[in-house]
């Protein structure tokens, strides 16, 4: 049995950096990084971190989110409602890591794959659309179309315990395509009562290290200070070329604009010392991988700098597959997928409406780009997972990544595969690389939450209040616990 | 209650309050002289107070600049005399010099919402919708006299920060806008450049009001394509994109108006027809060139007087012209009252009085005469009309009955007879020019002198007067001790100023017409507003009231040429001086020519060389 572990920190800032590296949000927190490293080295904690990242239109257990040795006889990649009996595996180890999750790979002997869980019906149907919404709550919602949360969701269940003292409850990101639905409707403090998910980096910066502080580090358009020193040299460009053209209180008003643009560059390099109380702020964006990538950078920073140790994520899980965000510049080079790059881009085109309709899109196109979104979603979930490494949170953590639907988008209400790295401080028992199944939906993401909510020693009163059947409420899964 | 009163609150210090007509130059601000373009400064007398500049280095981007001028050029300091309307043969003053004229927050705004447009605005069509949020450029500080002023405007520390995060944020819906077009598929590859010239030149051109020269385009493509090479394409193309725009939107040139004009005599210039293009549309509707004008400057339709008059006509009757308006509001400045708070037993809310609906209804008003009252006597017609607009919130005030709804349009009604003459009688000016609780006769009069007579009033420490007990005393009563006995170093200002504040005292502090003067709770006395006026030229002699005053200021000259010269400052956006004689007057003989129609005053001031010419 693993045991809360006490030691310096050795964080490594090269990793994280270079891990961080995958986008925009990697040059715009090197500065941070760099300094919540000193300021990190020679402490301890027994700090506990829950980490939880969902992507919409489903994970089919007969794609690519099952280990291959471990694959139903029946298994059909066509099939795109694969509910029903499944065939159960509770203790398969050593298995080959899924394709979708290859990003984990080297956390394998942290690794725990579960298929077959049930969610609670949506709103008396027997899932599909509008499933997300009830992901972290389990209670059917307020309204008639239940797309108000019908309780507290699990990231504040979790938080009240995990963060307690923290400036923040949970560090809730995301995006999704249909920006109200997505955002107001995933999480609640309690029965009708939204809590917004932030999509916008530069308001959730802001959130986090005050606007006083985003302003002072720069707030630099484009995000990040190579990015400032083009812009700022640009600006100084003309302001000199225009001075020639006047003189006196004129040109005065250039020789102040070009003062102001030099003074903002110096407050931007005495800001580049800052430790976890702030750093270089992400902009706006209209793309939505550069986006996540940036709020979970964020998110990434202010989880080991301790502003909150809950960070759940969310990729367009909500009421349908159209609140799918547009990931398509994910397949713009080969950043993410190398030389495959072009023929997922080229896949993505031949689906019936990109990512927001990839749910409806059979295996050869809609398969394949999943696995590569979760793929990336995975390499992000793997900065994080660095990043509690360096600074010896790892195992006091627990990440899981999960979807909104089990199976695939209109699948029933069953079959939710996930994925978990961590043992949450030595209370889940997910080492030993191990493969589950619960045949037959017998147990239920409900189940799942109360067990890790138990394993994180939260209280989970007030969760899942709502009176429901009892095949979702059988309480902890006994043998995920240590 | 007691209530003091200062003995003298204009001391006779400066020469400023002679008998004679004088300059309104006040330092640092309004009327400053600051702005003598060749350094020549003021002359005259030393009843010119000369510029001291603008000290201002907060929020507002105006820098200290230090002096402005106490030497010599023709009308600094000077009254303005009606001879100083007249053009002489030989211009000998030379041009103001070339200017970079900041936008002012709604041109700006306007002009991002034009760069969002996919294509350029027809003059028939209205303005596109402007980006959501406040403006990062701020207005000029208080000390200006017009929004629109260029007197030392720069870009302060505080809208820098603002304008990069607005130039992120609207940079990113330009590539978003871009992505609907070319970039869509040639954000890289062979059709990269032929791409970047076209977005370059296509959002350049209405945030810079000129076509970009090749090297100006090369130079922002170099942007994008230089950070593509370093952050890689993945997030790099748009990103890159967005860099270059950003960097356009807080260029100088999109920031600025730089009027440097083309050679026409060594060391003077003339604007060019898109800088003409760029100064008229602004000033007339706040918003960049729409399709009309660029094309006429596009065209080198804007050289000569009668092009320019025929747009400036064209965008005055525009359904988007909103500089007459912009003027008459600021000139009476109507708004003034949303910054002085009211008794706290007036209230906030439904039919309760309400201090931005006085605002609002004297703004319909301005709308009003601007709209059925442009061609003929319109100046007058800002002295005299008795028409007001009115709502339940505002209705007692205005001794008017049935107005509709503070949150419906409001109705269009006629004073009673004797009670309200123009805007100077409008609650929104009479209220503004009162405290909390009090009417403020010395205020109305500076106002009055200053703004309409344009005579100056020189500043006062108020606190090194001592004050006098005047409970139960009316404004008249209490400004007795401004002549009398003991008192003469006072009666310089005050006999300017008293009687021409207290004309007004028939309006209380909400601006509501009264009678009868509240002096104690249990005790009212009549009011007395008659007085004379001297050394205002046709404005002199005696009246009983406000409407008698005012209606003389409908007839005279020189209130007509005072009204005219901050006309000048708000549509030139910097004071006059003697190179403008033949622009003024000018503009003034066009106006009464035509029977009094502003749209010939405003063309002839933006036809005049005032307009047109730069010294260098």
């Amino acid at each position: 049995m693993s045991t809360t572990i006490r030691r310096s920190v050795m964080f490594s800032r090269r990793s994280f950096v270079e891990k961080l590296g995958l986008g925009m949000g990697a040059a715009l927190l090197a500065p941070l990084a760099k300094n919540f490293i000193s300021e990190a080295q020679g402490q301890a904690t027994d700090r506990k971190i829950a980490v939880f990242t969902t992507v919409a239109n489903g994970m089919n257990p007969y794609w690519t989110v099952t280990p291959p040795e471990f694959m139903e006889s029946n298994a059909d990649k066509g099939n795109v409602e694969p509910g029903g009996p499944s065939q159960a595996v509770s203790m398969g180890r050593n298995f080959t890591v899924p394709d979708s999750f290859l990003p984990f790979k080297p956390y394998q002997d942290r690794m725990l794959i579960m298929d077959g869980l049930l969610s609670h019906p949506h709103k008396g149907e027997d899932g599909g659309h509008g499933l997300g919404f009830l992901l972290y709550t389990q209670v059917p919602g307020t309204d008639v179309n239940h797309f108000i949360p019908g309780g507290i969701s699990f990231d504040q269940v979790l938080g009240k315990t995990l963060s307690a003292g923290a400036p923040r409850t949970a560090l809730l990101i995301g995006r999704g395509a249909k920006a109200g639905d997505f955002k107001n409707k995933m999480f609640a403090s309690s029965r009708g009562t939204s809590i917004p998910a932030f999509q916008n980096p530069s308001a959730f910066f802001t959130d986090l290290f005050g606007t006083g502080m985003a302003q002072a580090s720069g707030m630099m358009p484009s995000s990040n200070p190579a990015k400032g020193r083009v812009l700022f040299d640009a600006l100084k460009h003309d302001i000199t070329r225009l001075q020639t053209s006047f003189a006196g209180s004129e040109k005065a008003k250039l020789d102040n604009y070009l003062k102001v643009i030099e003074d903002h560059e110096k407050s931007i390099q005495a800001t580049a010392n800052l430790n976890c109380s702030g750093g270089t702020a992400p902009g706006a964006t209209t793309d939505d991988a550069q986006a996540l990538v940036s709020l979970h950078a964020i998110a990434s920073v202010a989880l080991v700098c301790g502003m909150s140790n809950v960070m759940f994520m969310d990729v367009g899980c909500g009421d349908a597959h159209e609140d799918m965000p547009a990931l398509d510049s994910i397949f713009a080079d080969g950043t993410y997928f190398g030389a495959d790059a072009p023929r997922l881009k080229g896949l993505l085109a031949q689906g019936e409406s990109g990512f927001s309709g990839i749910g409806h899109d059979p295996y050869a196109v809609g398969g394949e780009v999943l696995k590569a979104t979760h793929q990336f979603i995975g390499k992000l979930m793997a900065t994080t997972i660095e990043s509690l490494k360096g600074a010896t949170l790892y195992d006091n953590s627990l990440s899981l990544f999960t979807s909104d639907n089990g199976g695939t988008h209109h699948s029933v209400h069953s079959r939710f595969p996930m994925v978990i790295i961590g043992n949450a401080g030595g209370k889940f028992k997910a080492a030993d690389n191990r493969f589950i199944r619960h045949p037959d939906n017998s147990r239920s993401l409900l189940d799942m939450w109360t067990t890790i909510g138990t394993a994180f020693g939260a209280s989970m009163d007030g969760f899942g209040l709502e009176p429901l059947e009892p095949a979702f409420t059988k309480g902890v899964i006994a043998d995920l616990l240590a | 209650m007691r209530i003091f009163l200062f003995t003298c609150c204009i001391a006779l210090t400066t020469g400023a309050c002679t008998s004679t007509v004088n300059s309104d130059r006040k330092p640092g601000g309004n009327g400053s002289m600051a702005v003598n373009p060749n350094g020549m400064g003021s002359g005259a007398t030393g009843a010119g107070l000369g510029g001291s500049g603008n000290s201002s280095a907060g929020g507002s981007g105006q820098v200290a600049t230090g002096s402005g001028g106490t030497g010599t050029n023709a009308m600094g300091g000077m009254p303005l005399t009606p001879a100083e309307f007249l053009c002489p043969a030989t211009v000998t003053a030379t041009p103001p010099a070339r200017r970079l004229w900041r936008l002012t927050p709604a041109q700006f705004m306007n002009t991002q919402a034009a760069v969002l447009s996919s294509t350029r605005r027809s003059g028939a069509s209205p303005l596109p919708a402007v980006p959501a949020g406040d403006s990062p450029l701020l207005p000029v500080d208080s000390n200006s006299r017009y929004t629109t002023t260029s007197d030392n405007v720069t870009v302060a520390a505080p809208e820098f920060s603002k304008l990069l995060i607005f130039a992120q944020t609207h940079a990113d819906q330009l590539v978003l806008s871009a992505k609907a077009g070319c970039w869509a598929n040639n954000s890289s590859g062979p059709g990269l450049d032929a791409c970047l010239t076209t977005l370059i030149q296509d959002k350049g051109t209405i945030l810079f009001r000129r076509p970009l020269a090749a090297d100006e385009i090369a130079y922002y493509a170099d942007i994008v394509k230089n950070d593509q090479t370093a952050n890689g394409a993945m997030v790099g193309a748009d990103g890159a994109l967005s860099l270059a725009f950003q960097a356009m939107i807080l260029a100088p040139h999109s920031l600025f108006q730089p009027e440097i004009g083309a050679d026409v005599t060594p060391g003077v210039s003339r604007l060019t027809p898109y800088e003409v293009a760029s100064s008229l549309s602004y000033a007339l509707t706040a918003s960049p060139p729409d399709a009309e004008l660029w094309d006429a400057a596009a065209n080198g339709l804007l050289t000569q007087p009668d092009q320019i008059k025929a747009q400036v006509t064209r965008l005055t009757a525009g359904p988007v012209a909103s500089g007459t308006r912009g003027f008459v509001t600021e000139y009476f400045e109507l708004r003034r009252l949303l910054g002085v708070p009211k008794s706290a037993d007036i209230g906030s809310t439904g039919c309760q009085y309400q201090r931005t609906q006085a605002v609002q209804q004297a703004e319909a008003l301005v709308n009003d005469v601007v709209t059925n009252s442009s061609s003929t006597g319109f100046f007058a017609t800002l002295f005299t009309t008795p028409t007001q607009f009115y709502s339940c919130s505002t209705e007692a005030v205005l001794g008017l009955t049935g107005g509709p709804m503070a949150d419906q349009a409001p109705a269009k009604g006629t004073s009673p007879a004797g009670q309200r003459a123009g805007l100077l009688t409008s609650p929104a000016l009479m209220g503004a020019l009162a405290s909390r609780d009090k009417t403020m006769a010395i205020r109305r009069g500076k106002f009055i002198n200053t703004e309409v007579l344009c005579r100056g009033v020189p500043d006062v420490d108020l606190a090194a007067i001592p004050m006098l007990d005047s409970t139960g005393l009316t404004q008249r009563e209490r400004f007795v001790a401004h002549t009398g006995a003991g008192a003469a170093s006072c009666a310089g200002c005050h006999s300017i100023l008293d009687d021409a504040g207290l004309a007004f005292e028939n309006y209380d502090t909400l601006g509501a017409y009264r009678t009868m003067d509240q002096v104690t709770p249990d005790m009212a006395k009549p009011i007395d507003a008659h007085g004379t006026l001297s050394n205002v030229g046709d404005a002199d002699g005696p009246f009983q009231n406000a409407i008698e005053l005012t209606t003389r200021f409908s007839t005279s000259s020189t209130v007509e040429q005072c009204v005219m010269r901050n006309g000048f400052r708000y549509f030139m956006g910097r004071q006059e001086f003697g190179y403008d004689s033949c622009a003024l007057a000018n503009a003034q003989t066009a106006y009464k020519a035509s029977g009094g129609n502003y749209v010939e005053f405003i063309a002839a001031l933006l036809t005049s060389d005032s307009f047109m010419n730069r010294s260098y």
